[in-house]
């Protein structure tokens, strides 16, 4: 028996990870032969994932944690009976067994101490209590991007996920893609020259018309559901258009920052910073049960000079991405298509060893999955989730208001204009709170 | 009193006009609002939307204040919930202390509470906090969390004397929020409060009492009061509370350690609690000095494997090269994935005295340690290294060679050419395909001369190989440079036809128009090799542009091997992205199928043809449905050109349909004829 094998590995996967072991980071991640020399791990010794919304997003979650080795989904919840009778089947059918458990309440699947991750893809406006909660009782958390729906609750979930060790990564996988690491260290390493300008450019929203108020379907509990946000009767907006109602969302806009707004802060090492000045114009519905604008252009300076325009792809000449403008050239990255560049050379420039390289994940699942065991930071952990989501909350703000605002990023705070900061965070509906 | 009478004049027209104006204003805000009264969640919200914007220009200006009060007295009529609802959103952003009397009274109704919270919650000034202080007692169930939620939010101090008493409420949910309440008002008063309840309280609440107690001291620490943080921190730190509350404090203390941190540290990687040991190596990076990267290294032998790998990680994460002994100590650990950890972290802390290490690892090892090592070598910085690297390689060993070579190329250390030339006639194979390999992607233009002589040389698999690096290192060269000329220069120097033949290759790789001729030259040759070159690198041409030389080899050669290599090469020209007409297009895939000896290459030029967008294209697939020879093809070809041109234009036309119901009627093959369905399907 070789030495490594003398490990126990029940004992390795459970003590890196859980609160058995306590919090760590690591850089580098432990070989695969420490589960067996495929890789396997046996049902028993996998880390318990616990779903929290199995929606459309939260079942392509699901299944990003059905395909590990490492990982076992043992409970599924949602507010929708019928979303929670589905992600049984599919767990139940993949493990062969009838063994996932399902949930209505998460606090439910928090407070179970077998579970070691929670995964959260639910409304913005739910996004912080329960991670917090989950901090709080030591799961490492895997939670979708927006990171939260208010600025105050974005810091106090990362507050949380640091005061208790916790790993945490975004639904951000854009990272974990080459082509958006390779963007981002090109214009790191200057090859375009000093980028004065990034344009971000984002889905373009939709209107709808009134809806009538209707009875609660069958097996959703619509309390809960609201959870936190203001009471309202049940019309018809259940699962996925909630993102257009700001009760819940920000739109597009906000939905998508934890995208190419990540993106661009990544390439330019702004991650842990935010901008100083914003000014936004929306154009919001005339009427209708949505209520955030469709259209928007968020202009925004950063303490070193740069402009950043984050505006519905429709607003900027390329459209859907980061294009950065340099003083040597351009460079524009953005999903399934190449990265187009001026002069064209710059795309085929190496990256030397002696200069920048970026933190590398080739699969978003399994960085996670990797930090957990070694206690690293992922590569979207909460706080740069928190700072990608900043300017296009500001924005929002800016739009509400219709004036420019001065943000100091130390301090998370707008300068000189208390209406605007009231919008910093939001009175919840009792009896929910941030720390339950 | 002539005067007196004129000040009084000029004070009531004043006041007259200034009236006027409010009132002119008033009034359309007040129409608008008594719009409102009826409004409910499903009805139009234009009128609102209006009442919205007129809030907003009036922003910071007088005309508010007069707004304001409308506003108040709207909550205080008969309106819908809804229409009060959204009156109290306004006022959360607009509101002021004159608003807080409407607000207050709707507190303690449980049905309104929330609303008139929504607004209060934000809105400045200590009339508020009277007001909610005022309905804490006179409040119950939802709306009594409420409030207790709203104080906290508002850090009122003077509620910390009534929220301390509701941590002990028989309702759990009241005495959580009240103690949640309290971690939020930065106020001595209330971190004791929540110690105490934290030392009485079972459940829940003590639960949400240590929770609440630990974030009063984070924001002890960050005021800058460590010692009292730190205090707090120590009390948690005690074995008896939840080991995830210890994890927390543990943190803590490390972070408000000042002087003593690593002294802390090493009492904490000391501890016998495994999430004590890895929250310190956690923590390390956060207060990366060197004496507390020391003090921790100096515990390692102590460690289990797992935390051993841990800490080797927050070493490199911590940058400091003070930790490169012990972590080139651990590339020797026992643990294979300590082992791994170690030589990842090189990567990072490394410098040019770990190259020899680390090409031994890559060397000696497998797998993941390989791996670890031979990135780690790749990613090692500093001005020296590559230098290194270039000394050592003539005079490694031949697996050494390899990774040292393999690394000239990952590192781009472009001043490798010359001896990456010396090594590609090494004499172990490995080092040469490798060494030819890696000038693929460092030599430039100015070392095809020397390539080209490589190639001439070599042989076998060597010859192969330098081929492509020709080719590659030649289109380095912009398209209207003359990417061939070399080769072409290089032509007469071939001694042997093996020679000859191989520059005709690399020459129809390139695709420089100016070798066209030698190639058209060498189609007639009198020896079959030259010719069979020719034929195959007027095959591999990236353009179309000697389709027609193609075309007359499959015509009239009377060689059979040179008609079909001719005939494949016409088909995969015709199939290359091209501006030539669509008709110019399929009259090359009717003289291929005219030209076609036999099945096969029936089949390749149907198979060719399935790349064609257009109706033409399908019509000639379509002819061969019936052939049961070519049937499969043709189903492919006909299914695989309508899929593409539904992409552009979702309409099928009913010629297409046609085309496509032969194939439904007439395919055994159950795939194909769902995916005709479904086109049919989409196209009506």
């Amino acid at each position: 028996m070789s030495e490594n094998n003398k490990v126990n590995r029940r004992g390795f996967l459970k003590t890196a990870a859980g609160v058995a072991a306590g919090a760590i980071t690591i850089p580098y991640i432990v070989p695969s032969s420490v589960f067996g020399a495929d890789g396997s791990v046996a049902p028993s010794n996998r880390l318990h994932v616990g779903m929290i919304g199995v929606g459309g997003q939260g079942t392509w979650d699901m299944r990003g944690f059905l395909d590990k080795s490492e990982t076992l989904v043992v409970a599924v919840c949602d507010i929708d009976v019928k979303h929670q009778k589905l992600a049984k089947a599919e767990t139940d059918l993949k493990y062969g067994n009838s063994d996932c458990k399902t949930y209505l309440d998460f606090r439910d699947v928090i407070a179970r101490s077998d579970i070691d991750i929670i995964s959260t893809a639910i409304p913005d406006h739910w996004h912080s209590i329960p991670a917090i909660m989950a901090a709080e009782a030591g799961k490492d958390i895997y939670g979708q991007k927006p990171l939260a729906r208010t600025i105050k609750e974005g810091r106090a979930i990362c507050d949380a996920v640091k005061r208790y060790g916790r790993i945490w990564q975004t639904g951000s996988w854009q990272r974990s893609v080459y082509n958006f690491r390779r963007a981002c260290e090109l214009v790191r390493n200057g090859r375009i020259g000093k980028v004065h300008t990034v344009e971000v450019g984002l889905p373009t929203g939709s209107t709808r018309g009134n809806e009538s108020i209707k009875p609660v379907p069958e097996g959703v509990d619509w309390d809960m559901w609201l959870g936190p946000a203001p009471w309202v009767p049940f019309r018809g907006i259940l699962h996925w258009d909630w993102r257009w109602i700001m009760d819940y969302s920000g739109g597009q806009m906000t939905d998508w920052a934890g995208h190419h707004i990540d993106i661009a802060h990544w390439a330019l090492d702004l991650e842990h910073t935010g901008p100083v000045e914003i000014e936004g114009h929306g154009t919001y519905p005339k009427d209708g049960i949505f209520n955030v604008p469709y259209q928007y252009k968020v202009t925004t300076k950063y303490a070193n000079g740069l402009t950043m325009i984050i505006a519905n792809d429709r607003q900027l000449p390329h459209g859907m991405g980061a294009c950065f403008y340099g003083d040597k050239g351009w460079l524009h990255v953005t999903r399934d298509e190449p990265i187009h560049a001026e002069p064209k050379s710059v795309v085929d420039e190496v990256i030397g060893p002696n200069e920048i390289h970026l933190y590398e994940s080739k699969d978003h699942f399994q960085n996670f999955l990797d930090c957990i065991k070694s206690r690293r930071e992922t590569i979207t952990p909460a706080e740069i989730a928190h700072r990608s989501l900043t300017p296009a909350l500001l924005g929002e703000i800016s739009m509400l208001t219709g004036r420019k605002l001065k943000w100091d990023p130390e301090k998370e705070a707008i300068i000189g204009d208390e209406e605007a900061s009231r919008m910093l965070s939001r009175p919840m509906r009792s009896p929910w709170h941030l720390y339950m | 009193m002539n005067r007196l009478l004129k000040v009084s004049v000029i004070v009531a027209v004043v006041l007259c006009f200034g009236g006027v104006i409010y009132a002119a204003d008033s009034n359309e805000f007040g129409q608008l609002l008594s719009k409102i009264k009826t409004y409910d969640f499903d009805k139009s919200r234009v009128d609102c939307i209006k009442v919205s914007d007129m809030i907003r220009e009036a922003s910071g200006k007088p005309e508010m204040k007069g707004m304001e009060k409308q506003l108040d007295a709207f909550l205080e009529s008969d309106a819908t919930y809804a229409a009060k609802d959204f009156v109290c959103r306004e006022l959360s952003i607009a509101g002021t202390e004159a608003s807080v009397p409407a607000l207050a009274s709707m507190l303690t109704d449980e049905k309104v509470s929330d609303i008139a919270r929504y607004a209060l919650e934000r809105i400045p000034g200590p009339a508020v906090d009277d007001a909610l202080r005022k309905a804490l007692p006179k409040a119950e169930g939802k709306a009594k969390i409420g409030i207790i939620n709203t104080l906290g939010v508002r850090g009122d101090k003077k509620a910390v004397e009534s929220l301390a008493k509701l941590t002990n409420d028989a309702n759990e949910t009241v005495a959580v929020a009240a103690v949640a309440a309290l971690s939020r008002i930065d106020d001595q008063g209330a971190t004791d409060a929540i110690a105490r309840a934290k030392d009485k309280a079972t459940g829940a609440i003590k639960t949400a009492a240590l929770d609440a107690y630990l974030r009063c001291a984070d924001r002890l620490a960050a005021k800058g009061q460590k010692n009292a943080a730190g205090a707090i921190y120590k009390e948690l730190y005690a074995a008896n509370e939840p080991m995830i509350v210890r994890v927390a404090a543990a943190r803590g203390m490390i972070e408000t350690a000042g002087d003593k941190t690593g002294e802390v540290v090493v009492e904490m990687l000391k501890s016998a609690d495994k999430p004590i040991q890895t929250v310190a190596i956690a923590t390390l990076k956060e207060v990366a000095k060197t004496d507390v990267i020391k003090a921790a290294m100096e515990q390692i032998p102590n460690l289990e494997a797992i935390q051993q790998a841990q800490l080797i990680s927050a070493l490199a994460d911590c940058g400091d090269k003070v930790a490169l002994p012990t972590v080139l100590a651990a590339a020797k650990n026992s643990h294979d994935f300590v082992r791994v950890t170690a030589l990842r972290a090189m990567g990072t802390l490394g410098d040019v005295s770990s190259v020899d290490m680390l090409v031994a690892a890559a060397v000696s090892s497998g797998g993941e340690e390989q791996k670890a090592a031979q990135e780690s070598l790749y990613r090692l910085r500093g001005p020296d290294v590559d230098d290194a690297i270039l000394k050592k390689l003539p005079d490694a060993e031949p697996k050494a060679k390899v990774e040292l070579v393999r690394s000239c190329e990952q590192r781009d250390i472009k001043k490798s050419v010359p001896v990456l030339m010396k090594t590609a006639k090494d004499a172990d194979a490995k080092v040469r395909i490798e060494s030819i390999k890696a000038l693929r992607a460092l030599a430039g233009p100015q070392d095809i001369p020397a390539l080209i002589e490589l190639q001439l040389a070599a042989s076998g698999n060597d010859r192969g190989e330098l081929e492509k690096t020709v080719v590659v290192v030649s289109k380095k060269i912009p398209e209207d440079k003359g990417q061939g000329q070399a080769v072409l220069a290089a032509l007469p120097l071939a001694k042997d036809l093996d020679a000859k033949c191989s520059l005709l290759s690399v020459l129809g790789k390139i695709g420089d128009e100016s070798a066209l001729p030698v190639l058209r030259e060498a189609l007639g040759d009198k020896d079959d090799q030259v010719k069979d070159a020719a034929v195959r690198a007027l095959s591999d041409w990236p353009t179309a542009t000697p389709a027609a030389d193609l075309l007359k080899v499959a015509q009239t050669s009377e060689n059979q091997v040179h008609k079909t290599l001719a005939l494949r090469g016409y088909v995969r020209l015709a199939g290359l992205k091209s501006n030539r007409p669509a008709e110019e297009t399929m009259k090359m895939y009717k003289d291929a199928m005219a030209l076609a000896a036999d099945v096969s290459e029936k089949k390749m030029v149907l198979s060719g043809l399935g790349s064609t967008d257009s109706f033409e294209a399908m019509q000639m697939a379509e002819s061969y449905l019936g052939d049961k020879e070519l049937k499969e093809e043709a189903e492919a070809a006909v299914m695989k050109i309508a899929e593409e041109r539904a992409k552009n234009s979702p309409r099928i036309s009913a010629q297409t349909k046609d085309i496509l119901q032969k194939v439904i009627d007439g395919t055994t093959n159950e795939s194909v004829r769902e995916q005709a369905q479904k086109l049919l399907k989409q196209g009506k």
